[in-house]
């Protein structure tokens, strides 16, 4: 029977299912092995991150495949409580206390650097005592972004990624979601249902992993709430993806909604599709499944003619198939086959008049490139976190017709049609989008005053931690979320508004608005804005001659708080917003924070930056710089990252351009700031 | 029981967030429950955000706060996230679900 309504399952469940598992699919450990080594491409990146190897089959049975990176991070943890100060967390969130980390907060994160800065760690690990404030468990990606059951990626869960490592809850989940609002249109949408990777769990209740199915009692109650408002029985497809045991498998269960939909709907009848990636790995979850959709039908339609004649049907003729499908031939991939079936399920479905049970569509199950499309993606994955980390708009859960679809990295595969979904759905008022994106007064200033107070030059995780510590002050302070690259962005509108000023040659505030058209900048600016740029302008004109004198031309602005002074020294520049404005002196900098320092470790820290002159910055000097900073937060007990932030900070306003000429200066600091730091 | 104190009464994370409505300064108990059927009870105010209980939670079990999912009907919770938000109800139960990996061995 499910053979003639299931051409697609037919193959892999009826008799040719030999022809096809025996011709394209026996996937051994051997083949894998094989096609990972003709398509190096899918893995140019494993070898630099995985330096102990791909595909090396006696790790394969070592038994402990996952654990030189699932441990990974106790070991890190344990090499980093033996420096004194160490926080779980705390690397990135100096400003704050531990255990206060804010999940939604994402922090731009690359792959690249994940792979650097494990490699630092594991140095650390084999004993070198540099401190390096990474915490393993940092969040990375927040999607989709601002929605109430988001997924946060951990830099744990992209360890997962890593070749030969197992796949977490969030990343299924995450991906799952991914393909959710991206791969099935909004029309479609309400054709699936997505249950998440912990659903089945909590299904079975009380039931540890290790408790024979059959002794496992559907706990109907769990999960009562789960579905909300949603009717299951209005689904075509169900997916729940069900972790035991350590494994991955996937159920789906189809055409529910042929008990309750009109007659003249063209689905089949509801049937459950089991698919098990290491055949016999899992038991049958066939009575778990069937008692589950049995208890919702009696809640939803207690009331109903047909109750007792549905629930006979569901009991008795809904079919439950264990799907032969292609076999995993490794000890660690399940995950991700489970993912790659849920693609390709979705792309079948939407690809065609969407009806997967009538599809004539070459079963990409039984593809020869099934193996390949499943080894790339866990760089596919990769990517596709990096990118949406690196851009915020595609992180909100958007339908896949209003952005560009991310391009997707597949082998090339003559058997696959088109299946791109291309339909053109109508575009959302965009307007409220833009509303909701529109900056208030008080974020403006905000942002210029750490971002005068800062500078934006930053690399590497510094500019990370920078970015990051903006946007939290923003959310602190201000109660709205701003992502460090939103930030950046709006930073760099500024910038950007800064250089045509400056090409101008007159105070923004004195330009018309036509001239302001005429500048052809992407986001109309408000007044406000105007003004913050100049005084963006006039801080920094202190620097060159030509915009001292065309600040000159406009002296009272912003009520006299901003002095020029002469050249030289070259004044402290007072953000906007400060306190006590008019009296340039260093210790009225604005730095976050810096003031609630003791007096003693603010000299400090000046005295530190004056003889370490940040121009010329190399190893040696970082190297000194690290030593001074990790003393120097042991003596006052505070985060070496946040001393760092300081010296970083204060450097940059340029307060300190003064050069040390041999080691016996630096010696002879260092004596000093000890001495000072050590009688408070 | 200090993470239920804790908890309980309101500190600084009360004030971080306004109320979102007039029955933001109600006190709620919520249950946390583990995948081991263990139960916890928490007393907090609709208000405050869900940082609390998470982390005195993950204290009393000594556990690491990155390796729970806490799931309120299913759906992922977030530490910044407050009862109120999320319409919570006097006695509505949390889930405390633990991460996992999984990859198959033979």
């Amino acid at each position: 029977m499910a053979a003639e309504k299931f051409p697609t399952l037919d193959q892999m469940t009826g008799a040719r299912a030999g022809e096809y598992l025996s011709d394209h699919n026996p996937m051994g450990t051997s083949e894998v092995v094989d096609t990972l080594r003709e398509s190096p491409s899918a893995y140019q990146l494993a070898p630099r991150q995985s330096p102990q190897g791909v595909v090396d089959l006696s790790q394969l049975y070592g038994g402990s495949v996952t654990r030189p990176l699932n441990t990974f991070g106790y070991v890190v943890a344990h090499a980093h409580t033996s420096t004194t100060h160490f926080e779980p967390g705390g690397a990135l969130f100096g400003g704050e206390e531990q255990g206060q980390r804010i999940p939604g907060v994402e922090i731009n994160f690359g792959i690249s650097e994940n792979a650097a800065g494990r490699q630092i760690e594991r140095q650390e690990d084999s004993g070198d005592t540099h401190s390096l404030d990474n915490a393993q468990q940092r969040d990375i990606l927040t999607f989709p972004e601002g929605e109430e059951d988001a997924v946060t990626i951990t830099a744990s869960d992209l360890a997962g990624l890593q070749p030969t490592c197992f796949l977490s809850n969030n990343m299924i989940d995450f991906y799952i979601k991914y393909l959710e609002r991206r791969q099935v249109s909004s029309e479609d949408r309400d054709r699936f249902y997505f249950f998440n990777s912990f659903f089945f769990t909590k299904l079975l209740g009380n039931c540890s992993a290790f408790t024979d199915i059959d002794q496992c009692e559907v706990d109907y109650d769990q999960v009562r709430k789960w579905t909300g408002d949603v009717n299951l029985f209005e689904e075509d497809y169900i997916f729940i993806p069900i972790l035991r045991s350590s494994h991955w498998s996937l159920v789906v269960i189809c055409n529910l909604s042929s008990l309750t939909s009109l007659p003249d709907k063209k689905t089949g009848s509801p049937c459950v599709y089991h698919l098990d990636l290491v055949e016999g790995k899992h038991e049958s979850f066939e009575a778990q499944v069937r008692s589950y959709i049995i208890q919702v039908w009696m809640e939803r339609y207690r009331d109903s003619d047909d109750r007792d004649r549905t629930i006979l049907a569901l009991a008795c003729r809904m079919k439950y198939v264990r799907a032969k499908v292609p076999q995993q031939g490794n000890g660690y991939d399940c995950g991700l086959y489970l993912l790659h079936y849920v693609e390709v399920f979705l792309r079948e479905t939407s690809s065609t008049d969407f009806n997967f049970i009538s599809s004539n569509v070459d079963p990409h199950f039984t593809s020869p490139y099934f193996a390949q499309e499943v080894s790339a993606k866990r760089m596919h994955i990769q990517n596709l976190i990096c990118e949406l980390s690196n851009n915020p708009q595609l992180r909100t859960a958007r339908p896949i017709t209003d952005i560009q679809r991310i391009p997707q990295r597949r082998p090339s595969n003559a058997h696959c049609p088109n299946s791109q979904p291309s339909k053109p759905s109508p575009k959302p008022p965009k307007v409220q989008q833009k509303l909701s994106k529109k900056w208030n007064a008080k974020e403006t200033s905000l942002l210029l005053n750490r971002m005068v107070a800062g500078g934006r030059i930053r690399k590497g995780t510094e500019g990370a931690t920078h970015w990051d510590r903006i946007s939290q002050d923003i959310q602190t302070e201000l109660r709205t979320i701003r992502t460090e690259d939103e930030c950046r962005r709006r930073y760099d509108t500024l910038l950007k508004a800064y250089k045509k000023v400056k090409k101008i040659g007159k105070p923004f505030c004195d330009v018309s608005d036509q001239e302001r058209v005429g500048l052809n900048l992407a986001t109309p600016l408000t007044e406000e804005w105007y003004t913050a740029i100049d005084t963006i302008c006039l801080q920094r004109g202190s620097d060159n001659r030509k915009s001292c004198k065309r600040a000159k031309l406009n002296p009272n602005d912003e009520n006299g708080r901003l002095s020029l002074s002469p050249r030289n020294p070259p004044p402290p520049p007072i953000p906007p917003g400060c306190p006590e404005p008019g009296k340039p002196s260093r210790k009225q900098v604005t730095i976050p924070g810096f003031s609630a320092l003791d007096e003693n470790l603010r000299s400090t820290l000046l005295n530190l930056i004056q003889f370490l002159t940040l121009k010329a910055w190399d190893d040696e000097e970082t190297c000194k710089l690290e030593e001074l900073s990790r003393r120097l937060a042991i003596v006052q007990d505070r985060k070496p990252s946040e001393i760092r932030s300081y010296i970083f900070k204060l450097s940059e306003l340029k307060l300190v351009n003064l050069k040390y000429d041999d080691d016996e200066e630096v010696e002879f600091w260092k004596c000093q700031i000890f001495a000072c730091t050590g009688n408070s | 029981m200090a993470g239920v104190e804790d908890a309980s009464t309101p500190g600084t994370q009360q004030d971080e967030k306004k109320p979102l409505d007039g029955a933001g300064g109600q006190h709620i108990n919520l249950k946390v429950k583990g995948q081991d059927g263990g139960e916890v009870f928490f007393r907090i105010k609709s208000s405050a955000t869900l940082r609390k209980l998470m982390n005195a939670y993950c204290d009393r079990q000594s556990v690491d706060p990155s390796s729970i999912a806490f799931l309120f009907d299913g759906r992922r919770l977030r530490a910044e996230q407050t009862p109120a938000e999320l319409d919570m109800e006097d006695g509505d139960e949390i889930d405390a679900m633990l991460h996992q990996t999984g990859g198959a061995s033979f």
